[in-house]
């Protein structure tokens, strides 16, 4: 029997995907942008997101679960093709990077100061080699596992049930807040990564529960989101969470237990788990789009070759603002193609019916 | 064959990356005996306006058993500059982590102490949890006095700290909160005020601010007041002096708990009337007064002068933070949280709010009055 993804699996690795660093920051986004009671936008981005996974799931059952390539070599000359997939590969490759490093420098910044954020990266993309040269079925696996590590710090936010209090959030609705619209693109950012669900389709198990399973995967990822901006709303006061850059950790770092303080650093590096199988899934789909190009290369070099060639390139940004600002450009091409790439395909898909159907008279 | 080379490679980076990454650690290693473990920072303001900060550090000394406390200090324009020239006073590398309390002397605090906190605030190594306490004195020489039942006087004033906010004897206020009932609207922050006094230190009562700046303080009677009208009071004492036209003697209540509820209403000429109505419950502990305990309905006139007792001691303390224009209890919060977001602009709250009406309504519940009811008075005496 050939292996499958099934729909468990695709539930956590959606979730896995979406979440990550952009996380920490998303409340302050939230008070940011959007102002009085901004945790509101979690539920609004939410929505968005699953709008557009039922763009993807209408590719896949046009396509019947065939894989993009396939779709797209069928209509389009390969001189089309080939720059196409070349541009996907560098890109989702870059945004693997950028996502990796972003970690490893807030990881230096709270818990390793004096490291050097080289060998910390470098550390960091040996595992992620490691996990994609096992195959999508593994890295599937591992997100299962990885999620239990992840999913248990959701009970956490009951330790701050003392110091929250519904009359800090105000009746008022958006007020305070400025550029709504431009927020709301940079805080999809910390929904994004669903759309290399495309790439995953021709593994996944070919049922209709496909794209019911990556709903509730994004159902999880807004809830656990909405969870703690909701509280952090409560817990900070508005002004305060606009100037907090990273007001997860700080939520993290007020959790005291009767035998140990300051639990920010080791709760943070359970974040890694999921930094590690999103970055992952980016280097995987970058690898999936290069294999069409080089269909005869060695699969286990070519991952290698790009881990290797992106941990060069992130050396180049260095600081954590560089960094946020590039990171803040990848994502706007990443919501523009999550959007734009399902529409394309379905246009593809339908010209091709039509021909189809053409011929067949 | 070539993915057994692949394999080799990857090995060879990983025995690489594990070694280096060790020699990274070295670099970065820190060794218990060889730290100045910042415990407590003191501010104080020198006569020439300048800062004065004050480190009281704790140095483990070599085997593991010793402690010592050793006090530095040195003018500074900010705290982190005084890190700087602190560093040259001491033979050990001064580290933050542990930082447990941070003490401002009145002057400091009467300056503002936003820029001081914002610096507690940006620096990752430093808990939120840091306590913030005003000291009516000097900070220096409190730090430098020396208790004969307590060898270290830092972690001294931090566990009387730790101790009385358990017992609900004054508000906690570390870092965090501070920063958030600065940055809230409708709501000025507070610090505990502690002194030294005779072998000891004493919590001096309770510091109130106007955005950063402190304006005065409250007498230590207030704190368990003041906390009943700041959140949920939990397992509380509280000692009343009943001295209404009935009643005579005092009560103390104990495991007292307690609700609240805010009402805002409007006056007719714009401003604004806001009332708290607080559910207090209790157990009698002591009791000094004349009306028997046996009988519900003396026990209802107990109640009521509980009551009376704890209204008119919140009203006055409102009264007082009226008068110095800030806003502790949080009343902005109310009245922001019952109009429009154009109104609430509209309204400038620190010019109305010295003229809010405030009431307190308190309804006091005993639960019980102890294991007795009361011990008869002996016949040869009646």
């Amino acid at each position: 029997m050939k292996e499958r993804l099934y729909a468990s699996h695709i539930t956590l690795l959606v979730f896995m995907i979406q979440t990550g660093v952009t996380a920490l920051s998303l409340a302050r986004s939230a008070a940011m942008y959007f102002g009085t009671n901004g945790w509101i936008s979690i539920l609004i981005l939410g929505g968005v997101a699953s709008v557009n996974i039922m763009l993807i799931g209408i590719v896949n059952r046009m396509c019947g679960g065939e894989s993009v390539f396939a779709v797209m070599a069928k209509s389009l000359p390969r001189f089309v093709t080939i720059p196409i997939y070349l541009v996907f590969t560098v890109y989702l490759a870059l945004i693997g990077c950028m996502v990796g490093k972003q970690y490893i420098h807030i990881f230096q910044l709270i818990a390793f100061p004096t490291a050097s954020t080289f060998m910390l990266k470098a550390c960091f993309d040996l595992m992620v080699i490691f996990l994609v040269t096992k195959g999508i079925y593994n890295i599937g696996k591992a997100a299962t596992v990885f999620s239990i590590l992840i999913l248990w710090m959701v009970f956490l936010l009951f330790a701050f049930s003392n110091d929250f209090e519904f009359d800090r959030m105000s009746p008022f609705v958006f007020k305070q807040g400025h550029h709504m619209l431009r927020g709301a693109v940079d805080m999809f950012a910390a929904f994004a990564g669903y759309e290399l669900i495309l790439f995953v389709m021709p593994y996944a198990d070919k049922s209709k529960k496909w794209i019911r399973s990556v709903q509730t995967g994004n159902l999880m990822t807004t809830l656990t989101y909405f969870s703690f901006v909701f509280i952090s709303f409560g817990f900070f006061s508005l002004d305060q969470l606009k100037i907090m850059l990273y007001p997860l950790l700080d939520m993290l770092a007020y959790i005291q237990l009767p035998f140990v303080e300051r639990l920010e650093n080791l709760l943070f590096s359970f974040l890694l788990f999921t930094v590690v199988i999103t970055v992952g899934m980016y280097i995987w789909s970058a690898c999936e789009s290069a294999q069409q190009v080089f269909p005869k290369a060695n699969r286990n070099v070519m991952v290698v070759f790009i881990v290797f060639v992106s941990f060069l390139i992130s050396i180049l940004p260095d600081t954590l603002f560089q960094l946020e600002l590039v990171l803040k450009y990848l994502t706007y091409g990443e919501t523009a193609f999550s959007f734009g790439f399902p529409l394309f395909l379905i246009l593809l898909l339908m010209i091709q019916k039509r021909s189809e159907v053409k011929a067949r008279a | 064959m070539r993915d057994l080379q692949l394999k080799r490679f990857v090995w060879l980076l990983v025995i690489l990356g594990v070694v280096v990454s060790q020699t990274g650690c070295a670099r970065s290693q820190r060794i218990l005996e060889k730290l100045a473990i910042n415990h407590t920072l003191g501010y104080d303001l020198d006569d020439d306006k300048q800062l004065y900060v004050t480190a009281a550090i704790i140095n483990q000394g070599e085997g593991g058993s010793e402690v010592k406390q050793e006090l530095i200090s040195t003018e500074a324009d900010s705290s982190k500059e005084a890190k700087i020239k602190l560093s040259r006073q001491t033979s050990r590398s001064i580290v933050n982590g542990q930082i447990r309390n941070t003490m401002y002397s009145i002057d400091v605090a009467r300056e503002g102490i936003r820029k001081l906190i914002e610096n507690l605030v940006r620096d990752p190594s430093i808990s939120p949890r840091v306590k913030i306490t005003i000291v009516n004195g000097s900070v220096k020489e409190l730090l430098e006095s020396k208790f004969p039942d307590h060898p270290n006087t830092s972690q001294y004033v931090d566990h009387l700290l730790q101790k009385n906010w358990k017992n609900q004897n004054i508000p906690q206020v570390n870092v965090y909160q501070f920063a958030r009932d600065y940055l809230e609207d409708g709501v000025d922050p507070v610090a505990p005020v502690v002194r030294k006094k005779g072998d000891s230190v004493v919590v001096d009562g309770l510091g109130l601010f106007r955005d950063d700046k402190y304006v005065g303080k409250l007498s230590p009677d207030y704190n368990m007041l003041f906390a009943m009208t700041r959140g949920k009071y939990r397992q509380g004492e509280i000692y009343i002096k009943l001295d209404q036209e009935k009643l005579d003697g005092s009560v103390m209540l104990g495991t007292v708990s307690s609700d609240k509820k805010f009402n805002v209403r409007r006056k007719r000429n714009g401003g604004f009337i806001v009332e708290l109505f607080l559910q207090v419950k209790g157990d009698i502990m002591e009791y000094s007064g004349k009306v028997p305990l046996d009988n519900p309905k003396d026990i209802r006139v107990i109640e009521n002068g509980i009551s009376a007792y704890i209204s008119g001691k919140i009203e006055k303390m409102v009264n007082i933070m009226q008068e110095k224009r800030s806003d502790n209890v949080g009343l902005g919060k109310q009245v922001r949280n019952r109009l429009s977001y154009a109104e609430w602009k509209r309204l400038n709250w620190e010019k109305v709010y010295p003229e809010v009406t405030f009431r307190c309504i308190v309804h006091t519940k005993i639960k019980s009055s102890g294991e007795i009811l009361e011990i008869p008075p002996q016949s040869s005496e009646k």
